[in-house]
């Protein structure tokens, strides 16, 4: 009976420690909250959703995790992007919240962010090889080279 | 007695044999022959009068299809572009030659869906899509596949008792229903990718050809 208890007590904590996802997409409930902010996002985009989307992208990049421990497909690209547009930085500035502020170590936003986008368009083709068909004429038209 | 279990045995056997049985390989074989790695989303075709389902659709596609293991174009980027190449009604080229994809977006397929139903009925949503995913390199369809999913969200509520049915009842009537309708999208996808061959990120990538697969049209009730 003590060792159908512990062979119980070992599959719990295995159960409840695994991740069955191949990456981290900011929260491990059922529905994410990538696919939460996103939709809202490009549903009905208010300055308050841009800094938290930024704040959501951040997070990913600086945690990776799941069963690969990289950064999914795509989100450096979006980020990078995100990051590049002039009313990100514009949102930030005015609407973001102390927490929020405080992941940026540099808050001259309108020189720092298209700087981290440019990096992380960069990262996404370094990570994806595939997507430098896509992403290299992205970048090119948002540096203006 | 021990007829009986004979009788049992020959019949649980004669039932089991009558059951199709399809594997990843079977259903979907040219997904094995062209092993796409990067796929690019169309925005959905919408047959519904609910305009909020394209939106709702394009953003959830890419995730499980990231988790299953392939490079998916990021939908937010890649809609800019499709705008400005006068390629944003999937409609136009879902029967057309898909190589300029894989020239612009460095596609290896696309994947289309098409929105029939996706409304609310009585406590739930019902939805019903068809996705195909289709070469840019031999223009074949490597994938396709249906799904009629009803998402119940009254036997959802776990409550057993009377009156927390009714609350729960009361509550699901007035509830915003973006986050369902984010549900209803999910579970969607997740039914219809379910037994997708696993893209070049996963660890079984090209050794799950034998792993048991579903018939190609579904039809489910989830909770």
């Amino acid at each position: 009976m003590k060792y159908i208890f512990k062979i119980l007590v070992i599959a719990l904590a295995i159960s409840s420690c695994s991740n069955p996802r191949l990456y981290y997409w900011g929260s491990n409930g059922e529905t994410t909250k990538y696919e939460e902010l996103t939709y809202q996002n490009y549903d009905k985009q208010t300055t308050e959703s841009i800094c938290e989307l930024v704040c959501l992208y951040e997070d990913m990049v600086s945690h990776p995790g799941g069963k690969r421990g990289v950064v999914p497909p795509g989100i450096y690209a979006e980020y990078g992007y995100l990051l590049f547009l002039p009313s990100t930085a514009e949102a930030f500035e005015k609407h973001a919240t102390k927490r929020q502020r405080k992941l940026f170590a540099n808050s001259d936003y309108s020189t720092y962010f298209p700087q981290k986008g440019e990096e992380m368009l960069k990262k996404e083709m370094e990570l994806y090889p595939e997507s430098k068909k896509f992403i290299e004429p992205l970048l090119n038209r948002l540096t203006g080279n | 007695m021990k007829h009986i279990y004979i009788y049992l045995t020959v019949l649980s056997l004669l039932l089991t044999s009558c059951v199709t049985t399809y594997t990843r390989e079977s259903q979907y074989p040219k997904m094995y022959d062209e092993k796409p790695v990067t796929l690019l989303v169309m925005p959905p075709i919408n047959n519904t009068t609910n305009v909020e389902a394209k939106d709702l659709l394009y953003t959830s596609i890419s995730q499980p299809l990231i988790e299953a293991g392939y490079y998916v174009v990021s939908p937010h980027l890649a809609l800019e572009l499709l705008k400005a190449e006068s390629a944003y009604d999937a409609e136009m080229f879902i029967d057309q030659d898909a190589t300029m994809f894989g020239h612009v977006f460095g596609a290896d397929a696309v994947i289309f869906s098409v929105i029939d139903v996706w409304e609310k009925k009585g406590l739930g949503i019902e939805t019903k899509i068809k996705y195909i995913i289709k070469s840019t390199v031999t223009n074949e369809i490597l994938f396709e596949r249906s799904c009629d999913l009803y998402l119940d969200f009254y036997n959802n509520s776990g409550s057993n008792s009377g009156f927390g049915a009714l609350v729960n009842l009361t509550a699901t009537a007035i509830k915003t229903a973006v986050t369902d309708h984010i549900v209803a999208a999910r579970k969607c996808n997740k039914y219809i990718f379910t037994d997708i061959p696993r893209g070049k990120y996963n660890p079984i990538y090209m050794k799950d050809q034998k792993i048991q697969a579903s018939a190609k049209d579904t039809k489910v009730t989830v909770k």
